[in-house]
């Protein structure tokens, strides 16, 4: 398994939940902290950390697109004895000093894990890519740097949306990665939608089986709230519940109540 | 001359489809109508269509304006959907088929991933390789493409995703470009788009390889 770390070895279940906090601003699940199950006020946002406690988990991933809720997510998974795996989810394009909508095209997502004690490393390149890397508010990195500041507390994953994969394949775009420095692991994901199978199958023909990691991201707690979250979505994007204008917002399955059914699913078989 | 082109196989059959739907809201919204007309044997041979009933069909204002939504019909014409839906599936996962339609790739497919999965049934896009979108082919065209890639529909996701000012796909203008002539009393008439994409598609077939 390529995303372990020496010191704290991580048994994974057979699909990984990674967690989108409100931080992102693409998820209504905050980082606050846990509570017991009949302590909870009604209606309350749900908390990252009462959902891992509700499903005895005992690591919790979080991928975020800033380090803001890094603080509150060590604290609050310390108090809710889980082991914390916070991952930096960041545009890293060819060069960050392009600052031309050009270099914009050779942008793609990656995730940069911190191991549980020793987040220097992550936070030395956050603080690159949102100074001397940051482009038209967009935080980035590029190869060269990632390279020049890796570390062993570090590891390199590769998601399933968003990634140099998928930009290439879905949008033709010419993505280079440059990833002599580690060896990433690569998520991949079914939630429903269309194109979900064509890059599956892209990217089992293109990567080696041991590197591929099935995993789900969460962005909400069960499928009613899928409503809750659209409106959400909707008011950043400053449109409609009737006319969302939101590319592929096409499926509900985004939640653990679609991870608890996908694990039932593969326990049976 | 290559003879497994489109242009020259007279034996390949198509389905053209299209779908109204109560909001633009990709996960949620449900389709009010379902229309498909199968070509072959150079002809026309069905041209179904369907409305859908259901209890609680809330259609926008907006849907309600450019659709043209008439509740009274609908009311009077809707049928069970799963009645709807399994009568469209037998030509959708029919291999036969080529599916023809307009935006399908960033609409239509979604909205019969919703249908399905108001039915009870899980998500199938099995059917995905044989879609040939005509705003992703057209946009080929634009670019100078003589025929389509060998991965057809990553590369129609690609023509999807490209987007270029004054790059126009809409059915409106593709009919004008083709010469093709264009009702505006009845657009977004889910019969009417299907006739209008057939003749499109038929019209991009002599212009590009596919």
């Amino acid at each position: 398994m390529i995303l372990t770390f020496k010191e704290n070895a991580v048994i994974f279940p057979l699909m990984l939940p990674i967690f989108r906090s409100n931080y992102s601003l693409t998820s209504i699940l905050t980082l606050d902290e846990a509570v017991e199950k009949e302590s909870r006020l009604p209606n309350r946002s749900d908390s990252i950390f009462d959902i891992c406690k509700d499903y005895n988990l005992e690591d919790v991933f979080i991928v975020d697109n800033t380090l803001t809720g890094l603080v509150e997510a060590y604290e609050n998974a310390k108090k809710a004895n889980l082991n914390l795996r916070f991952g930096y989810r960041v545009n890293v394009c060819q060069d960050i000093n392009n600052k031309t909508p050009e270099s914009k095209l050779t942008e793609s997502k990656f995730i940069i894990f911190a191991t549980k004690t020793s987040f220097a490393d992550l936070i030395k390149l956050h603080n690159i890519s949102s100074t001397e890397g940051i482009y038209e508010g967009s935080s980035r990195l590029d190869f060269k740097t990632m390279k020049e500041h890796w570390g062993k507390n570090l590891s390199l994953a590769v998601p399933f949306y968003d990634s140099y994969v998928y930009y290439n394949l879905l949008y033709g775009r010419q993505c280079v990665p440059e990833l002599d420095f580690t060896d990433p692991c690569y998520f991949i994901e079914d939630n429903g939608l269309p194109f979900d199978g064509l890059l599956i199958n892209h990217l089992k023909e293109t990567i080696k089986e041991h590197e591929i990691l099935p995993s789900k991201t969460i962005y909400y707690r069960d499928k009613k709230d899928f409503k809750a979250y659209m409106t959400y979505r909707c008011i950043l994007n400053r449109s409609t519940f009737q006319k969302p204008e939101l590319r592929h917002f096409g499926s509900q399955e985004f939640c653990m109540e679609s991870w608890k059914e996908s694990m039932e699913e593969n326990n049976a078989k | 001359m290559q003879s497994n082109l489109l242009r020259f196989n007279k034996k390949q059959k198509y389905i053209v489809f299209d779908t109204e739907t109560e909001s633009l809201a990709l996960a949620l919204a449900r389709p009010f109508q379902l229309s498909w007309l199968v070509y072959e044997d150079h002809k026309i041979s069905k041209n179904e269509d369907h409305m859908i009933y259901w209890k609680d069909l809330n259609v926008s204002a907006d849907a309600a304006r450019i659709t043209r939504f008439d509740y009274n019909l609908w009311k009077e014409k809707a049928k069970d959907p799963r009645e709807v839906l399994e009568l469209f599936e037998s030509y959708l996962y029919n291999p036969e088929y080529l599916i023809i339609g307009a935006n399908l790739f960033g609409y239509d497919v979604y909205v019969i991933n919703t249908l399905r999965k108001m039915l009870g049934l899980k998500s199938d896009f099995s059917y995905l390789d044989r879609v040939l979108d005509i705003q992703c082919i057209q946009k080929g065209i634009y670019l100078g493409l003589k025929s389509i890639p060998e991965n057809r529909t990553a590369w129609q996701y690609q023509m999807y995703h490209y987007v270029k000012r004054g790059v126009k796909t809409s059915v409106k203008h593709l009919c004008g470009l083709y010469e093709i002539p264009y009702d505006e009393s009845m657009a977004h008439d889910a019969q009417m788009d299907n006739l209008y994409c057939l003749q499109i598609f038929q019209k991009q077939l002599m212009v590009i390889d596919v």
